[in-house]
């Protein structure tokens, strides 16, 4: 009978608070993401497509999306340009409120001259972008953007690189990635993983990340 | 009466643009299935490449190789093009979203009694050094030269990107 009242006056309060605390603990993990966002800071000087410079002063101005591809690359860089012009239009509006780049991984071959006269075929609004080996290699890293050249024999060589958009926030942020699913869709990918939702809306999660 | 005229002259354009919309439609069903190939026992369905975005140097073809036998085949090489001056037989991966893209240098092998499909982001017929830009309403001719069933004159259907071979005018939405 002591012990049974002991119990519930000393022990089971302990118990209690614990648990509440805990769980607060829980909660609070569980909701508050750590920002793992890191910002974009690099003194790289390039160019765009029309002949001005192309710095970091740029990403400043708006969000962006930048895709890292090269103009002798058959498949998915022309269906990713594709895909962005469609997504652009989609976006109505909300468009110009994003900038648009097509970086090369390939500035031996890609000129502004050569980027100009490929992205006159999609949609108007994607800049073209180029310059030296060293000054592009910032950027890449700067985005963890893989870009190895692989050689074909006799001249002849191709480009690995990555194949997704990059999601750049109006503080420079990378929050996220896009990329090809399927034939012709696009995911989104934050920083924690695949976004999923009931219909994969792109443009939804688009605007959510780069605060539209 | 006069009104009574109209109406069957009226009637009878619908009817004649009606028949003549179904007869285009019929003609191009057709076309679409002379779109496929045959050589032995390797059956080749609609081959199609995009138009290429102004002043590109490569471009991809695409289709589906069914091998009916029962044993399995390769294509080896594809030869006789004359829009590039150069062509060969890819395998492109996507992995940790990096994009990589090699020659089968040994050829493509279809395994008895299946079926691959050459499609974006996967296999690809690559043309390098385009001397003309693929183009609308135009086809761009290949020979397909297989190990065991030999050689197939085919030609490429220039198609825009939005193209999907199983969804003919597939729209992005």
């Amino acid at each position: 009978m002591i012990t049974k009242h002991i119990l519930l006056k000393r022990i089971l309060p302990s118990i209690l608070i614990t648990t509440v605390v805990l769980v607060f603990i829980g909660y609070n993990f569980a909701n508050k993401k750590p920002d793992t966002a890191q910002q974009i800071q690099v003194n790289f000087n390039l160019e765009d497509m029309n002949g001005n410079q192309f710095n970091q002063k740029h990403l400043e101005q708006k969000p962006s999306l930048l895709f890292f591809g090269f103009t002798h690359c058959p498949d998915v860089c022309p269906a990713s340009l594709q895909l962005l012009t469609n997504l652009i239009e989609d976006l109505g509006p909300d468009a110009d409120k994003i900038n648009y780049y097509f970086v090369t991984a390939d500035p031996e071959r890609d000129t502004t001259k050569i980027l100009k006269q490929y992205l006159s075929s999609f949609d108007q609004r994607i800049l073209g972008i180029t310059g030296k080996q060293d000054e592009l290699k910032k950027l890449y890293n700067a985005l963890d953007i893989y870009i190895q050249k692989v050689d074909l024999g006799k001249g002849n060589y191709t480009i690995d690189h990555t194949a997704s958009f990059m999601m750049i926030n109006k503080d420079t942020k990378k929050v996220g990635t896009m990329m090809h699913e399927g034939f012709s869709k696009f995911i989104v990918i934050d920083n924690y993983g695949k976004i999923q939702t009931p219909k994969n809306d792109v443009i939804k999660n688009l605007k959510k990340l780069l605060k539209l | 009466m006069k009104k009574f005229f109209t109406i069957i002259i009226l009637l009878l354009f619908s009817t004649s643009s009606f028949s003549s919309s179904y007869h285009s439609n019929g003609h191009k069903k057709n076309k679409e299935m002379d779109h496929d190939y045959k050589i032995g026992k390797i059956e080749i369905e609609k081959p199609y490449t995009f138009f290429t975005p102004n002043g590109a140097k490569v471009s991809a073809g695409y289709m589906k190789v069914e091998n009916d036998s029962n044993r399995d085949d390769v294509l080896q090489s594809v030869s006789n093009v004359s829009f590039a001056d150069k062509v060969e037989i890819h395998e492109m991966t996507i992995e940790n979203q990096v994009m990589k893209m090699r020659p089968l240098k040994k050829g493509l092998v279809i395994k008895a009694d299946s079926e691959v499909y050459l499609k974006p982001s996967g296999y690809h017929i690559m043309f390098i050094g385009l001397k003309e830009q693929i183009s609308k309403g135009k086809e761009y001719k290949a020979t397909l030269n297989f190990k065991n069933a030999g050689s197939v004159d085919i030609f490429f259907k220039a198609v825009n990107r939005n193209y999907h071979p199983d969804k003919n005018h597939h729209k992005h939405h």
